[in-house]
């Protein structure tokens, strides 16, 4: 056969292949760029989310300046009270798994127990009679207090 | 052609891993002002800690009716005199914004307030600043209601002359200026933009829980945002909010009780005594320094006017009425997204 007849017949069999054949390591290299970067934001994504599931929440009590205490509230499982001493009265504080309240006070306004629970980040206690400040303190910023 | 869409191909994982720069959690803390903590948490490259701070700084002193301070034309100063009194420009816009929403309210927030303000914060909580010691009596509350109406009168037919050029700021007649019913939602509007400015979008704003910015959280979700005085921790109401401002009043922030009347901080500015048919507001818009003031507004005002307003200011509200202690939801605007 003729150099030239073997070409035509090359150049059809070329012809005949379907597009994808013909193109199939293109088709390949586009998939796996295609899964490399979905994979990486997939896993950027689940890290952000697991980042949210092991945040600690500590109660940080303060006294003026200085830390009186410090309570782990997401390893707290059943309720319990703490006695602490404010400026003028004692204070009972509540302990339950990631929150904590004032549950009685001495001081005339009672703004401190009318706070209830609190759970937030970005959401303190504050007894100014008594100078005592309790803040959560956690990485997780989401929940949030309006009022 | 086909070189083309492989090169644009490989860079696509480049991309992804510059697209998210590694961002630091900051935050900013300071207490006093305006008589709370004012928090600010973003997640950003550097710290924007100085530029926030400057501004704080400044507009707590330039806002204080109370205090004259060095160096400072502020509040105080423009109560003394029925003079224009040059200010800052951004004492200025926030006098401004006030100005405009006593006529949009038709007086139901008006910042010729302090008079008013100050006669019962002396007889409910023994002075601007609560006396921890003090008990206010029906005697007292009696005292106060005789002298308020003259005050309310005083208030409706005060008025300013505002020179946007100039940056001055009259009063005509006796009554005096009090921001305190916008000074916080104006602070974290300002706080907002300086973030939004850096390009920030991962933040929040919180001017002592009752006004707030948000951005987005770190997932890029909403923020679950609870109503405090709507119940215990579990129970509370409980509203998705991102990329808006809400602002909430509530009698429950400071409030005496006597002869079983609950007389509160948030003055009733058609009968000029603080007591008012809904004991909270929680408002959500994008507008936070007209949130801060429509948020004691509504509580006066009521359900129909709230509606009125926010159609005309698109915003979205939530009234409660005092039930034992705790605010119990009576009207609720459907678009708020409830957790």
């Amino acid at each position: 056969m003729s150099e030239e007849k073997i070409d035509n017949a090359n150049q059809n069999e070329k012809k005949e292949k379907p597009f994808f054949l013909k193109h199939l390591f293109d088709f390949i290299v586009l998939v796996f760029l295609i899964a490399a970067t979905s994979s990486f934001y997939a896993i950027r994504a689940v890290q952000k989310a697991n980042m949210n599931k092991n945040d600690v929440l500590t109660a940080v009590v303060t006294f003026g300046n200085e830390e009186l205490a410090r309570y782990n509230l997401t390893e707290v499982t059943d309720y319990r009270e703490e006695k602490i001493h404010g400026k003028y009265t004692d204070m009972t504080l509540g302990l339950k798994h990631n929150a904590i309240a004032v549950v009685e006070s001495g001081c005339p306004g009672q703004e401190c127990v009318h706070q209830h629970w609190v759970s937030e980040v970005n959401h303190p206690i504050i007894c100014a009679y008594n100078l005592i400040y309790i803040e959560i303190i956690g990485s997780s910023w989401s929940d949030v207090v309006a009022g | 052609m086909k070189k083309k869409v492989f090169a644009f191909l490989f860079s696509l994982p480049l991309l992804a891993c510059n697209s998210n720069p590694e961002l630091e959690t900051f935050y900013y803390r300071e207490f006093g002002i305006f008589n709370s903590e004012f928090a600010v948490t973003y997640n950003a490259e550097k710290s924007l800690e100085e530029e926030i701070d400057t501004f704080l700084s400044a507009f707590t002193l330039e806002a204080d009716p109370y205090s004259q301070h060095k160096g400072v034309n502020g509040v105080y100063e423009i109560n003394q005199t029925n003079e224009p009194v040059e200010v800052s420009d951004d004492l200025y816009n926030a006098i401004d914004r006030a100005w405009t929403i006593k006529s949009e309210t038709e007086g139901y927030f008006n910042p010729l307030i302090f008079d008013l303000s100050s006669l019962w914060k002396k007889t409910l909580f023994g002075g601007i600043i609560p006396d921890p010691d003090y008990v206010p009596t029906s005697a007292k509350i009696d005292a106060a209601k005789i002298e308020a109406p003259a005050l309310l009168e005083e208030m409706n037919n005060g008025s300013l002359i505002l020179d946007a050029a100039k940056k001055t700021v009259q009063r005509v007649g006796s009554a005096k200026l009090d921001l305190g019913g916008i000074a916080k939602g104006y602070a974290v509007e300002k706080v907002d933009k300086i973030l939004k400015d850096h390009g920030i979008k991962e933040y929040l704003v919180n001017g002592g829980t009752s006004s707030l910015a948000f951005g987005v959280a770190e997932d890029g979700g909403p923020f679950r945002v609870r109503l405090k005085y709507t119940g215990d921790d579990e129970t509370s109401l409980r509203y998705y909010v991102k990329k808006a401002f809400t602002s909430t009043s509530a009698v429950y922030e400071q409030y005496r009780v006597v002869d079983g009347v609950t007389y509160s901080h948030v003055i009733n500015t058609v009968t000029g005594i603080p007591v008012t048919d809904y004991s909270m507001a929680f408002l959500e818009g994008e507008d936070s320094t007209r949130l801060d003031a429509y948020s004691t507004a509504c509580m006066i005002a009521g359900i129909d006017k709230t509606k009125s307003w926010e159609k005309a200011y698109n915003f979205k509200a939530a009234l409660f009425e005092d039930k034992d202690g705790l605010a119990e939801l009576v009207y609720e605007n459907s678009q708020l997204n409830k957790a």
